[in-house]
């Protein structure tokens, strides 16, 4: 029976969403999958878990271009703006003093 | 000025560091310890060796890499000194802003709080990391991560250093650091949101 087999699908579905990881540990292996490879079945586990769920897969592509972002670009958080501090003249001009009193 | 002429000046009088190199340096220590007078500190150290090991640096690396290298090292010796010395608190650092955006209760725990989970950025990265609205989102988001996951977060993915490197720097458990990268990442990703793609400026 059709009726059966269903059951037994929805029932083999429930299985597998039961045993994959919720939102919060997904988020934390994304990020953990960024610093070292996971084992094949957790790998596994999240790939899945991100196929079924939209937010999970957003929040992973949106954490993959903040790294991609901070790692092969970080230069420009280096550059002078308004909101970061400068170095002030009375301390250049005491480093000067002290590279002149060692050299 | 080029780098092979400034090269002869700072070997000439290596007060002419400080005016070329000085605010660089001090922005690099400020993206890391965010304390002007520990940053000045390390800056000052910085000079004081590379003066120091003159005779070392032959011109493999243009200048700035140079002191850069020195300064990297005297802000991990920093970070190992004062790990050390905060090693039996807490280490996590702290409010835990990435735990609020999860479910605690109900039949399904650990799901996204409605209206807390990621929401659509829209443009595309590559323009996003064009504009300089970005790097300010991103470099005032930096600032309100809690000192130590700052710290984690930096070493990590600017100066590329290795898992194993970073918990021994920092003085913490393996499975304190996969959390610590977690909750800066988490917390990041919802400042950046707020600030840049909200904010009205992404577009």
């Amino acid at each position: 029976m059709s009726g059966e087999k269903m059951t037994v699908m929805q029932r083999m579905m429930m299985v597998v969403a039961n045993r994959l990881p919720n939102c919060q540990k997904t988020a934390e292996l994304v990020s953990e999958s960024m610093d070292r490879s996971l084992p094949v079945g957790t790998r596994i586990k999240v790939w899945m878990h991100l196929k079924m769920c939209s937010l999970c897969q957003r929040y992973a592509d949106q954490l993959r271009f903040i790294h991609i972002a901070v790692h092969d670009h970080g230069d420009r958080l280096l550059e002078p703006s308004e909101g970061t501090p400068a170095m002030s003249n009375d301390c250049k001009n005491r480093i000067k003093r002290a590279l002149r009193e060692s050299s | 000025m080029s780098d092979a002429a400034n090269e002869h000046d700072a070997f000439v009088d290596p007060t002419a560091w400080v005016d070329e190199y000085g605010d660089y340096l001090f922005r690099f220590a400020m993206l890391r310890v965010k304390n002007e007078e520990l940053a000045n500190d390390l800056v000052q150290e910085t000079f004081l060796a590379a003066l120091k090991g003159k005779e070392t640096f032959a011109g493999q690396s243009a200048p700035r890499t140079w002191l850069v290298g020195i300064l990297k090292h005297k802000i991990m010796d920093h970070f190992r000194k004062s790990s050390r010395e905060v090693s039996l608190e807490t280490n996590d650092g702290g409010p835990v802003e990435a735990e609020k955006l999860f479910t605690t209760d109900g039949p399904m725990p650990g799901h996204w709080v409605d209206g807390l989970g990621p929401k659509e950025w829209g443009g595309s990265p590559s323009e996003a990391i064009e504009k300089q609205e970005f790097w300010h989102a991103l470099q005032s988001c930096l600032k309100t991560l809690p000192d130590r996951l700052a710290q984690v977060f930096v070493l990590r993915e600017l100066d590329d250093a290795d898992h194993t490197e970073i918990t021994q720097t920092m003085n913490i458990s393996q499975t304190n650091y996969w959390v610590m990268m977690h909750r800066a990442r988490a917390q990041l990703r919802q400042c950046l949101e707020k600030n840049f793609y909200q904010g009205g400026i992404s577009s």
